[in-house]
């Protein structure tokens, strides 16, 4: 006969191992089909940004169709916290998307796997924009596939103009001169929102530093000589802090609604302008007017419209994967005719040398890829801050402009912050290479 | 009987071993941890490299540390009084009616069961200035009452706070209502034969015997105060131009957009440091003062 008590204990030990063997079971590692003898690639959910990345699934689907061997698992990641987990802990999918400035610190850290050997092999960079594959370049290694590039364009409500009879400005002159006319008419010249995420407001920024300086002083500017307390970047900044307050963005509230608040206001008519970037192409909007598009005015007097451009993301191959010859067969296939052809639809380009008449786009996105073109045989472009900035500048770019124009600040001390921030990361080595090419 | 009353004894341990070592594992070996953070320069990504003092110097030079200390301060003396004496007056009446109490407390407590980014997005439209509250008050000729809500950044933290207690007094009501109905209601009785009037009642009667509930509903507000982030990241995210940023906030933003973790771990240290200021308080009350539980 058992004692009661060590009855009482056999029966909880029972209880306490087949506990612990289930969660022994839910903590294994799942071997993900390879007893069935198929590789398991784990891939970025094709999802994730809804149209915008749904040339994801037509790599997917060509890939698959010719390897029915490899298993694609998509997988989503909530944002880049769950992504530096999930590589910290060794989990992470074997394919990434990842701006250029986390590519590269991860890199640094071992995470990202260098792909120049595969450049070498698929010869991915024969067609490419090398301003585009060096987003992804560190320390002489290239680490990514650039997605798409973007610009940073003035899209305006063309019926509007047409029947008001405005042209579309090309200067801070111009603009000055039309705003005024355009908010007599009971009509927002710019529709603008920030409050769901004060990021946006570094599209006014790089507006702004790519007109004053020009392409070559923009280079500067990030990664050279160039101080972001120069007097014609005060002047510039001073110029929009002026503009904002007098009420032509958003009737000075672009703080308290949010881009797609912003982006309502202006479908709805009741605004005329917007600062938007190439990318919105993929949300589709069909308004019942003409939507034009062109390079957003110059910040200078008399200065000539530029169209900053840069990379919206990339793909990058985890260091950890034990598939990276695979990951690679699968990246390859993202120079598939039909995946350039969804990406080019979407507005969203690959940065590689295209004929994109040979596609049958939308005539908003024909416009917009066209405007883009005709700026980069013009030498007119620049270069967007959020892919080629110091990173520490790029970090109070997309959180404090605010305090200038809402006037917690002063331009000048606002700058001199900015230029402090820019010494240090070039002390600390974190500047992106732009004078080098 | 020796090895029994031993297995008896350690019977208790081995029950809260699992719980034990999920905590060692999940709470308490990230919480030392934590406590090294601060100390290192460290973007969340790479291995930390110790820096000693250095992030809590940066932290006391920094303008935006000082704006979300003083945000968590306006937030904490916000909570501890307007919702808590609201919550406590509708609590009191609601004791005093005797049909349809249960009714009135669903709908007190409802808002409480809405999550706070629903509730937050609620409150986003209808301050929307373009097509919320003021919107239709202008359209009515009512322009005069019309609330800055975010468009003016003085206005925003006390427009955030608005929609907080909107979503979180009604819990608070509960707290006090249970504990209204505890009283002894012969005191207030006998008090009144004395000719006490209501108010003298409520000060002298009601309220000492709801101390103990009160202390606690005050230090969990307090302490959930210094700790605001939901609401705000939710609304404002810390904006406009840090008018509504708290230290979580702050920390929060730093630790991932900013790729600063070792910094925003030493801003989180200093809230942790406040937090124990506060429990220090509620103890000294609760052994000095007799305020117990």
């Amino acid at each position: 006969m058992m004692k009661p008590a060590l009855r009482t204990f056999g029966k909880m030990m029972t209880v306490v191992g087949l506990v612990s063997m289930l969660v022994l079971a839910g903590c294994s590692s799942n071997d993900g089909g390879a007893a069935s003898g198929k590789i398991r690639l784990q891939v970025p959910d094709a999802a994730i940004w809804g149209e915008e990345s749904s040339a994801l699934q037509v790599m997917y689907d060509k890939f698959s169709a010719d390897h029915p061997d490899v298993k694609l698992e998509q997988v989503t990641m909530a944002d880049d916290q769950a992504m530096s987990a999930a590589l910290a802990a060794g989990k992470a999918p074997d394919l990434m998307l990842m701006d250029p400035s986390l590519a590269k610190e991860r890199f640094k850290s071992g995470y990202v796997e260098p792909l120049d050997k595969y450049y070498d092999q698929y010869g991915w960079g024969h067609d490419m924009f090398g301003w585009a594959k060096n987003a992804y370049v560190e320390g002489g290694k290239t680490i990514g596939v650039p997605w798409n590039y973007e610009g940073l364009i003035l899209v305006y409500n063309g019926t509007m103009f047409k029947e008001n009879g405005w042209a579309v400005p090309k200067n801070y002159g111009e603009l000055l001169s039309l705003v005024p006319e355009i908010k007599e008419k009971g009509i927002m010249p710019f529709a603008w929102g920030s409050s769901d995420n004060p990021g946006v407001d570094d599209w006014w920024v790089t507006s702004i530093v790519n007109s004053i300086l020009g392409k070559e002083g923009t280079k500067q500017l990030y990664s050279g000589d160039v101080k972001w307390n120069d007097p014609a970047i005060v002047d510039g900044i001073k110029r929009y802090d002026e503009f904002w307050n007098a009420g032509y963005v958003t009737d000075k509230k672009s703080q308290a609604i949010s881009q797609e608040d912003s982006s309502q206001l202006f479908l709805n008519s009741k605004a005329a302008m917007r600062l938007d970037g190439t990318w919105s192409l993929a949300a589709d909007n069909e308004p019942d007017f003409d939507i034009g598009f062109a390079p957003f005015p110059s910040w200078k007097q008399d200065g000539e419209p530029i169209i900053p451009l840069g990379v919206g993301g990339g793909l990058v191959i985890n260091a950890k994967s034990e598939h990276k010859d695979e990951v690679a067969e699968l990246l390859n296939y993202f120079f598939n005719p039909d995946v350039v052809k969804t990406m080019a639809e979407h507005g969203i380009p690959e940065p590689i040398q295209m004929d994109y008449a040979q596609f049958d786009l939308k005539p908003n996105v024909a416009k917009a890829l066209n405007l883009i073109s005709e700026a980069e045989k013009t030498g007119r472009t620049g270069y967007v801050a959020w892919s080629y900035g110091p990173p520490s500048v790029v970090q109070v770019l997309e959180s404090d402009f605010a305090s200038v124009y809402l006037k917690k600040t002063t331009p000048e001390a606002w700058l001199d912050n900015l230029q402090k921030l820019k010494e240090k990361d070039f002390a600390d080595n974190r500047i992106f290479g732009l004078d080098k090419y | 009987m020796i090895k029994r009353s031993r297995l008896v004894r350690w019977k208790g341990w081995l029950f809260i071993l699992p719980g034990l070592l999920f905590h060692i594992f999940a709470v308490t070996i990230p919480a030392m941890l934590s406590l090294y953070l601060p100390f290192t320069e460290w973007n969340g990504i790479s291995m930390p490299k110790f820096i000693g003092i250095e992030n809590f110097v940066e932290a006391f030079q920094d303008r935006i540390v000082g704006v979300a200390f003083l945000n968590n301060v306006k937030w904490m003396l916000f909570w501890v009084t307007i919702p808590i004496i609201f919550a406590f007056g509708l609590a009191y009446l609601l004791s005093k009616i005797k049909r349809g109490q249960t009714a009135y407390q669903s709908i007190f407590f409802s808002t409480s069961i809405i999550t706070v980014t629903v509730a937050g997005q609620i409150w986003f439209w209808l301050y929307n200035p373009f097509s919320g509250v003021n919107f239709y008050l202008d359209k009515a000729g009512l322009g005069f009452l019309e609330w800055p809500g975010l468009t003016i950044p003085s206005f925003a933290l006390v427009s955030v706070l608005i929609a907080d207690m909107w979503r979180g007094f009604g819990g608070n009501v509960i707290w006090l209502l249970a504990a209204l109905t505890q009283n002894d209601k012969s005191i207030e009785e006998a008090a009144k034969l004395d000719g006490a009037g209501r108010f003298r009642i409520l000060w002298n009667i009601v309220l000492p015997q709801i101390r103990p509930t009160l202390v606690v509903v005050t230090l969990l507000t307090a302490l959930g105060a210094f700790g605001a982030f939901e609401m705000v990241y939710v609304m404002t995210g810390g904006g406009p131009a840090h008018a509504t940023e708290t230290l979580s906030t702050y920390y929060y933003s730093l630790s991932t957009r900013g790729q600063r973790a070792g910094y925003g771990s030493a801003i989180a240290l200093f809230q942790m440091f406040i937090a124990f200021i506060l429990i220090a308080v509620y103890a000294y009350l609760k052994k000095k003062k007799g305020w117990d539980v």
